[in-house]
């Protein structure tokens, strides 16, 4: 009984194999990789808010010694 | 039913490789591993199939694969030398019959090996080979590893599908070559392309992996316990997280010594004192004895000329009062016992000589590609780990086969091919980006050759004609836009 399951599971994933190396593009060549390579680049930050404090809006800026 | 089911499976295996001719070469390591002819009891058992698969494997490459990578490398060489040092030791055998009995399998392994190689120049061709070799030796193992659980071990007695315990379902080398495949298959749980690794795939490795652990314990063999303990050891070289994983090991070392059978425990103790134990005074015996026949055949005395062998081997114990008990047995027409020694007897010191470099060359060899491309990431970061597991399973295969006479073991060949193929893949295909002090960068190379051709260029001669006044005045002058200082 393990000797006929055993043998059965190896013999299905052999066939897989062989069906998945039948049906593979890159079995006869080697797919030529282009000597490219891109960095990703994340999404940039927006702006925390839209007017900066100080001269714009007249508030103080944070650290500044007048108000 | 077993048989129909066999036949089938090759039949379409090989009407699959007149699509494929590769197929044909993975048709012919299932037909090494598993022995279908061995299983079958009688359809297949009467056909030369490995014969006929290795001439469609080589006719397929011939006709319809690529040749521009097929110059041989020097492993291949050493191979071939090895081969023919093979025939000449088996013409001139001591014991010729037996002698040719043994080569009618080895020149086939080392044909396969040399050939091997030159099939494989795609990264799905060397992965497609070791799924193959290991879901091969599985059909072995699981089977091993599931009659363990069931309490059905022993040494010589695990039953693993064939009555006979020798070639590859020999205890001692199923439990050596179980235990080698192990970096492997964590490497296909981890990196594999045509079996991508998902949740399944990974139980499935993880399985076998566990069921190959079982092996040693079900044959109860020494040999697979120091392997596991080296296995462990390299594996720790290759861990990221070495406490976790040293933590894992523990863990499973107590919890799991207590369901080791006390056979298997009793077994292991004869490690230490050898000279109480038989098997292993045996060895050392006939260890002895190869380094007296060396001496007087150093060229080698062919295939089985440990039957020649008449042993006096030393058993003396000493008993728990302190008296030591002398005994002396006798022996003839032991084995060897260690790949090393029968390379020695067998082959001689150039044979020896020859399987070492080719060994250890391929170790070497694998330890520069790891090293080499530790750091890639991304579509080249299979390179490194692939290179560590080939590495690894080698290193565990030369431990294992000092305690086995597996030196012509097809199994062992088939990595040292694949560690060829993948060796010359990797200065084919991948490009090097690693800092190498003697490294000429391309740049350098053109600026270099743009110099020599400056300098062979001859300096244009004067024109003849004297140049008119209007580009004398533009050459003298100065130009519109500068200033003048006069």
């Amino acid at each position: 009984m393990i000797d006929t399951l055993s043998l059965l599971l190896a013999h299905f994933l052999l066939a897989f194999v062989a069906v998945k190396v039948l049906i593979h593009p890159d079995v006869n060549e080697e797919p030529l990789q282009s000597g490219r390579h891109f960095k990703p680049i994340l999404p940039k930050k927006p702006p925390a808010s839209g007017r900066r404090a100080g001269v714009e809006t007249g508030e103080p800026r944070p650290g500044a010694p007048r108000a | 039913m077993r048989d129909l089911f066999l036949i089938g499976f090759l039949v379409g295996i090989l009407l699959a490789g007149f699509r494929r001719p590769f197929l044909f070469v993975l048709a012919y390591i299932y037909v090494d591993i598993v022995s279908p002819q061995r299983l079958s009891y009688y359809l297949l058992s009467s056909i030369p199939v490995s014969l006929i698969v290795f001439i469609a494997a080589f006719l397929g490459w011939a006709i319809a694969d690529d040749k521009t990578l097929s110059k041989p490398s020097p492993r291949q060489i050493i191979l071939i030398i090895l081969l023919l040092y093979c025939g000449y030791t088996t013409a001139t055998a001591d014991f010729p019959e037996a002698a040719l009995e043994k080569w009618d399998w080895v020149w086939k392994a080392m044909v396969f090996s040399i050939f091997m190689p030159m099939t494989l120049y795609t990264r799905v061709r060397i992965e497609a080979v070791l799924l193959f070799m290991l879901i091969c030796m599985s059909s072995i193992a699981v089977v091993g590893g599931a009659k363990t659980v069931a309490g059905g071990g022993g040494y010589g007695t695990l039953n693993l599908m064939v009555a006979n315990n020798s070639g590859m379902y020999e205890s001692s080398t199923i439990s050596a070559f179980a235990i080698c495949s192990i970096p492997l298959i964590l490497y296909m749980a981890k990196y594999s392309t045509l079996a991508r690794p998902t949740i399944f795939t990974r139980l499935y490795w993880y399985a076998l992996a566990f069921a190959c652990l079982l092996i040693p314990i079900g044959t109860q063999t020494r040999t697979g316990l120091l392997c596991i303990v080296l296995a462990a050891l390299l594996e720790l070289r290759a861990a990221k997280r070495r406490m976790l994983y040293l933590g894992i090991i523990g863990a499973i070392v107590v919890a799991g010594i207590p369901f080791l059978p006390k056979s298997y425990t009793q077994r292991m103790d004869t490690i230490q004192g050898y000279k109480g134990d038989a098997s292993a005074s045996t060895r050392i015996a006939v260890w002895k004895w190869t380094i007296n026949y060396a001496k007087e055949h150093p060229l080698g005395g062919g295939f089985a000329a440990y039957i020649g062998n008449k042993l006096e081997i030393d058993m003396s114990y000493k008993t728990s009062d302190g008296t030591v008990v002398k005994v002396i047995g006798y022996d003839a027409g032991r084995s060897f016992h260690n790949a090393y020694f029968e390379m020695l007897g067998e082959q001689g010191y150039p044979g020896l000589l020859m399987f070492l470099s080719i060994h250890l060359i391929g170790i070497f060899r694998m330890e520069s590609i790891r090293r080499t491309y530790r750091k890639e990431e991304g579509a080249n970061g299979w390179v490194s780990p692939l290179a560590a597991a080939l590495q690894h399973s080698h290193l565990i295969y030369m431990l294992g086969c000092s305690f086995v006479g597996i030196a012509f073991q097809p199994y062992i060949y088939y990595i040292v091919a694949v560690e060829i193929g993948f060796d010359r893949y990797v200065q084919t295909y991948v490009k090097r980006r690693a800092w190498n002090p003697f490294r000429k960068r391309r740049r350098d190379v053109d600026a270099d050759e743009n110099l020599t051709n400056a300098e062979i260029v001859e300096p244009e001669p004067e024109p003849a004609v004297p140049v008119s006044a209007a580009a004398e005045r533009r050459r003298t002058q100065p130009r519109w836009g500068s200033i003048n200082t006069n």
